[in-house]
C-alpha cells in the first residue's frame, strides 16, 4: 500500500478521483455501446450462420467483400453516396455559417428568436412527414408546377427526373438542417472577444470589414473542426431523407449504401451488410484522420481535431 | 505519432487485412444445414396427455393481435397446448424480425409468405426438415385439399429435394384479381357498360380525361393512377389481356420463360404509353412507391378506375371503412361496379392469380430435440381440415359470441342493414375489437389455422348466395393465369438476382411508359435483363420445371 501511494501516476489519478468517476459512465456507454459490438465486424469475414453464431460460423476470408464489389448494386451505390454527399458538404456546409453570420447582425432580439426558432423546427420533423409533404409540393399535380403551368410552362418533372430529384435532395436536406447547424456556430460567435471589433471600429473597420477580417477567421477552427467530421460520414448520405423520397425512376442515382445494407438485412444476408457496413467505416476513419492530417499540416499544428 | 509507430500501425492494418485473405474458405460449411434430419420419425411418440408449450410467430395480418384470444384459449385446451404467440405487421417482419432471429430467438413455428423466406431460414440454420411423408401420415386430408388447390405450394418448402415445411393452400386464390369502375362516370361521358377489351377500356380512360366526367367544368379528372408498389400489381390487368404475366416465369411451347421478356409485353407496353402521351394517367403514379395514392386518387373522384378490389365487401354500404363507402363520402352520387378481367384479342378473359398455393409453415430447429411438438401441430391441421365445428371456430371465433349466421339480409331496429352469410357479432363488428381476437371474417388470412377442405363446404353452406354469385359472374377460376412455377422465387438463385431484376425491370417499365425511354430499346433491356443474372433464373426455373413432375410424384400427385 505505501508502495502504491508513493507513485506518481497513481497518486494522480486518486488526487482526480472525483472527476475520473465522472467519466465512468460517458466511458462506460462508449465502450458497451460503440466498442464492444465492433467484435461483430468478424461477421464480415465468415460465412455467417446465425443459428452458428458469431464466431461458431465458418471463416471466409475476403469472400463477402469479393462478393460486394463484384455485384452490379454495391459500387453503384457507393458512386451514388459519394456524388449526394459531396454535393451536401460543397453546397451544403455554407449555408449554416451565412445563417450564422446574418443573424448575428439582426440587433432586434425578439426578430432574432423568431427566425432562428423558424429555421431549426424543420431539424425535428422526421422526414416520413416531410418526404410526404415535398413529394405533394413537386409532383406533377402539386402547387409548384401548377405554377409552372399558370406561366405558360411545361410541367417539370421534379422528382422522377434525375439531375433534378438530386438538386431537390440536397435543397430540402439545406433547407431542413441549416438553422441546426448555425446553432454551433451562434455559439462559437458568442465567444469572440467585443475588443476585437472595438479596436476594428477605432481602426475605421465598417461591418462588412468586420465579418470578413474578425468574424470569419475566428469561425474557422468551428468550421474545420465540422468539416472533419462531416467527413467520417461522407457515406452516409441521408438514409431517411432518400428512403423516404425516392422512386424507381431515380433508382439509378439514389440507391446509396445504407439502402443497399438494409435490403441485405432484410434478405438475412448479414455478412454482405457487414461488410458493406465495415466498408463504410473503414472509409469514413480514413477521411477523418486524412483530414485532420492535412488541416495540422496546413495551419502549421494550429487547427484540427486532435 | 512517431514515425515507428505509424509503421506499427500499418503493419498491424496489413497484418489483419492479409490474415483475413488468406484464411480458406470452407466450401462445406453450409452442407451440414441441410444434412438429413437427426429424428427418427417412426419413434416418435406424441402423448397427447403432456402440455406442449410453443411459440408461434403467425401470418403478418394480425399485427394489433392479443395473446390469450378465445381462438387461441381454444386450441390450446383441445390440443393441450400452451401458444405463444408473435404478433407483427409486414414492416415489423422485415425489419424486427431478423434483429430476433439474429438474437437466437427462434419461434417454434414460423410463417413465410415466400419461398425465398424459406431458403433464407434455412441458409441461417432456423429451420428443420421435415419429410413428405410424415406430413402424409399425419395430414391425408389436409395434403389431399392441398394437392387438389395448390400443388405448387410443395415447390415452396422445397430445398435440394428435402422438404423444409407444412406448405399451406388458400383455394379463393386460385381466382383472378378484379377491378372497380365509376358506373356514373361511364354514363356521364356515353358509355353505357364497364368496358371489357383493352380498346374499350382505353375509350373509357380517354373520355374520363378528356370528356369531364364528374361535369364539374374543369379537366381535372383523369382515367386512372396505376400502382408500382408491388410487381403483382403494375399495370397487371393490360399486360392479362395481352396474354403476358410480365413480372412472372411463364410456360411457352414447354419452355419456361420470364413474361416481361416476351413481344406481347413490348405491345402492352407500346399502348400503356400512348394512354400516359394522352394525360390518360395520374402524372404521379411513378412517386407512389407505398401504393396510396391508387385507393385516394379513385376516393377522392379524381380517377373512375381502380385495380385491384376483389371482394364484394368493398361495395357494402353499411360498412364506414368499404371502398363505396369512402368513395360516396366524397362523391355522393357514387356508382361503383365490378370489372372483371379484360378479354383478350381471342376474347377471352384473363387475369393474374397467385393460385392456390399460399404460404409456408416452418418449424424452427430447436424443435428437433422435441419432434412430438411438429406431430401435434400436423395433428391439429388435419382436425382442423376435418372437423367443421373446429374448423369454424378456428377461423371466426365462438360462434354465438364472435359470430352467427345470418340467413337472410334484413334492416335492424337502429337501421343498420344486416347482411346474409355469416356477421361478425357485436362488439367484434368493430373491425379492431375483431382483429385483436383474430376473429376475422377474411378468408385465407387466419393467425393458427390455414384453408382446408372445409374451405369448399364453407363456400356452400356459410356464404352468402349473393357473395357466391358475385365470385360466378366477375372472378372466376377459368380465367387465371399463374406463375408456372407458383411464385418465381422458387429457382435456387433467387436470392441473388431476383429482386434487383424486377426493380430494374420496373423502372424500365415506367421509364417507357412516361416516356423517358423509347420502346423501340425493348431489345436492349432484353439483353441486359438477361446479362443481369435473368439467364441464370430463367436456366433454373427450366430445370426446376423439369423436377416438377418428381417432386409431385413424390408427395402422391403425379400426372
Amino acid at each position: 500500500m505505501t508502495d502504491a501511494t508513493r507513485n506518481p501516476v497513481f497518486d494522480k489519478y486518486r488526487r482526480h478521483l472525483g472527476l475520473i468517476s465522472m467519466v465512468v459512465p460517458v466511458l462506460a456507454f462508449f465502450l458497451i455501446f460503440h466498442y464492444v459490438p465492433m467484435v461483430g465486424l468478424v461477421i464480415a469475414f465468415k460465412d455467417y450462420v446465425m443459428s452458428d453464431g458469431v464466431f461458431g460460423s465458418a471463416w471466409a476470408g475476403l469472400d463477402n467483400f469479393a462478393r460486394l464489389f463484384g455485384s452490379e448494386d454495391f459500387p453503384r451505390a457507393v458512386g451514388n453516396t459519394l456524388t449526394i454527399s459531396i454535393l451536401r458538404l460543397s453546397v451544403g456546409f455554407f449555408f449554416p455559417v451565412i445563417l450564422a453570420l446574418m443573424l448575428n447582425e439582426v440587433r432586434q432580439m425578439g426578430y432574432k428568436r423568431s427566425i432562428q426558432t423558424l429555421t431549426y423546427l424543420p431539424h425535428f420533423f422526421s422526414w416520413v412527414i416531410l418526404g410526404g409533404i415535398f413529394l405533394m409540393i413537386f409532383g406533377g399535380a402539386g402547387p409548384v408546377n401548377a405554377a409552372v403551368k399558370l406561366f405558360g410552362g411545361k410541367p417539370i418533372t421534379f422528382l422522377t427526373n434525375d439531375a433534378w430529384f438530386i438538386t431537390i435532395l440536397i435543397a430540402t436536406g439545406i433547407w431542413q438542417g441549416a438553422g441546426w447547424g448555425a446553432i454551433i456556430y451562434l455559439a462559437s460567435l458568442s465567444g469572440i472577444s467585443p475588443s476585437l471589433y472595438e479596436a476594428a471600429t477605432i481602426d475605421g473597420a465598417n461591418r462588412w470589414q468586420q465579418t470578413l477580417h474578425i468574424t470569419l477567421p475566428c469561425l474557422v477552427p468551428t468550421m474545420i473542426t465540422l468539416f472533419i467530421l462531416s467527413l467520417g460520414g461522407i457515406l452516409t448520405a441521408g438514409f431517411d431523407q432518400i428512403y423516404n423520397m425516392y422512386n424507381f425512376q431515380v433508382y439509378d442515382v439514389a440507391d446509396i449504401v445504407d439502402t443497399y445494407v438494409l435490403r441485405r438485412m432484410m434478405a438475412l444476408d448479414l455478412g454482405l451488410a457487414t461488410a458493406a457496413g465495415m466498408f463504410k467505416g473503414v472509409v469514413g476513419l480514413v477521411l477523418v484522420v486524412g483530414a485532420n492530417f492535412f488541416a495540422k499540416k496546413i495551419s502549421k499544428g494550429e487547427q484540427g481535431v486532435w | 505519432m512517431t514515425l515507428k509507430e505509424k509503421i506499427f500501425l500499418i503493419a498491424v492494418v496489413l497484418v489483419v487485412v492479409l490474415t483475413a485473405a488468406l484464411i480458406p474458405t470452407d466450401p462445406k460449411s453450409r452442407e451440414r444445414l441441410t444434412q438429413p434430419s437427426p429424428v427418427n420419425w417412426d419413434a416418435v411418440q406424441d402423448d397427447l396427455a403432456q402440455t406442449l408449450a410453443l411459440s408461434w410467430q403467425g401470418i403478418i395480418s394480425y399485427a394489433s393481435g392479443k395473446p390469450d384470444s378465445w381462438i387461441e384459449r381454444n386450441l390450446e385446451e383441445r390440443f393441450n397446448l400452451e401458444l405463444n404467440p408473435i404478433f407483427m405487421d409486414g414492416n415489423a417482419y422485415a425489419k424486427r424480425r431478423p434483429l430476433m432471429l439474429c438474437g437466437g430467438d427462434i419461434p417454434d413455428v414460423m410463417w413465410s409468405g415466400d419461398p425465398l423466406q424459406v431458403r433464407a431460414n434455412l441458409r441461417n440454420g432456423f429451420i428443420m426438415e421435415i419429410p413428405y411423408e410424415v406430413i402424409l401420415e399425419h395430414c391425408p386430408t389436409y395434403v389431399k385439399w392441398l394437392n387438389t388447390y395448390g400443388k405448387e405450394a410443395w415447390l415452396y418448402a422445397q430445398y435440394k429435394g428435402k422438404n423444409y415445411g407444412l406448405p399451406t393452400v388458400c383455394a379463393g386464390a386460385n381466382r383472378p384479381r378484379i377491378s372497380c369502375w365509376r358506373m356514373d362516370w361511364l354514363r356521364n361521358v356515353g358509355i353505357d357498360k364497364v368496358p371489357e377489351t383493352v380498346d374499350e377500356m382505353h375509350e373509357a380512360l380517354y373520355r374520363f380525361r378528356h370528356n369531364d366526367p364528374d361535369g364539374n367544368g374543369i379537366q381535372d379528372t383523369y382515367g386512372w393512377s396505376p400502382v408500382i408498389h408491388h410487381w403483382s400489381l403494375a399495370f397487371v390487368e393490360v399486360f392479362a389481356a395481352y396474354g403476358v404475366l410480365a413480372f412472372d416465369l411463364m410456360e411457352r411451347d414447354g419452355k419456361v420463360i420470364w413474361g416481361g421478356l416476351l413481344p406481347e409485353t413490348k405491345e402492352a407496353l407500346r399502348e400503356l404509353r400512348k394512354w400516359y402521351a394522352e394525360d390518360l394517367l395520374n402524372p404521379d403514379f411513378p412517386l407512389d412507391t407505398q401504393g396510396r395514392q391508387n385507393e385516394i386518387a379513385f376516393v377522392n373522384g379524381k380517377v373512375g378506375y381502380i385495380h385491384p378490389v376483389d371482394h364484394l365487401f368493398y361495395y357494402d354500404e353499411t360498412d364506414p371503412t368499404s371502398l363505396l363507402s369512402k368513395t360516396l363520402a366524397f362523391c355522393p352520387s357514387a356508382e361503383l361496379v365490378p370489372g372483371p378481367p379484360l378479354r383478350d384479342k381471342d376474347g377471352v378473359r384473363r387475369g393474374r392469380t397467385w393460385g392456390g398455393a399460399a404460404h409456408i409453415l416452418q418449424f424452427g430447429r430447436q424443435l428437433e430435440q422435441h419432434p412430438e411438438k411438429v406431430i401435434r401441430i400436423l395433428d391439429m391441421m388435419e382436425a382442423i381440415a376435418c372437423d367443421e365445428a373446429l374448423y369454424m371456430e378456428a377461423r371466426h371465433g365462438k360462434r354465438g359470441l364472435h359470430w352467427d349466421y345470418n340467413p337472410e339480409t334484413y334492416v335492424r331496429a337502429d337501421g343498420k342493414k344486416i347482411k346474409e352469410g355469416v356477421i361478425s357479432l357485436p362488439p367484434y363488428d368493430e373491425s379492431d375489437r375483431r382483429r385483436q381476437n383474430m376473429a376475422e371474417l377474411l378468408d385465407g388470412a387466419c393467425m393458427f389455422y390455414f384453408a382446408s377442405a372445409l374451405d369448399q363446404v364453407y363456400d356452400e353452406k356459410y356464404m352468402a348466395a349473393a357473395d357466391r354469385e358475385w365470385n360466378a359472374r366477375n372472378k372466376r377460376m377459368e380465367w387465371g393465369m399463374m406463375n408456372v412455377l407458383g411464385k418465381s422465387d422458387v429457382v435456387t438463385s433467387s436470392g441473388r438476382y431476383l429482386g434487383d431484376l424486377v426493380n430494374y425491370q420496373m423502372t424500365v417499365f415506367i421509364e417507357m411508359v412516361v416516356g423517358d425511354r423509347d420502346i423501340d430499346t425493348f431489345d436492349d433491356f432484353v439483353s441486359e435483363w438477361r446479362r443481369r443474372g435473368g439467364d441464370v433464373i430463367i436456366d433454373e426455373a427450366n430445370q426446376m420445371f423439369e423436377e416438377m413432375q418428381g417432386i409431385y410424384e413424390m408427395v402422391g400427385v403425379g400426372e
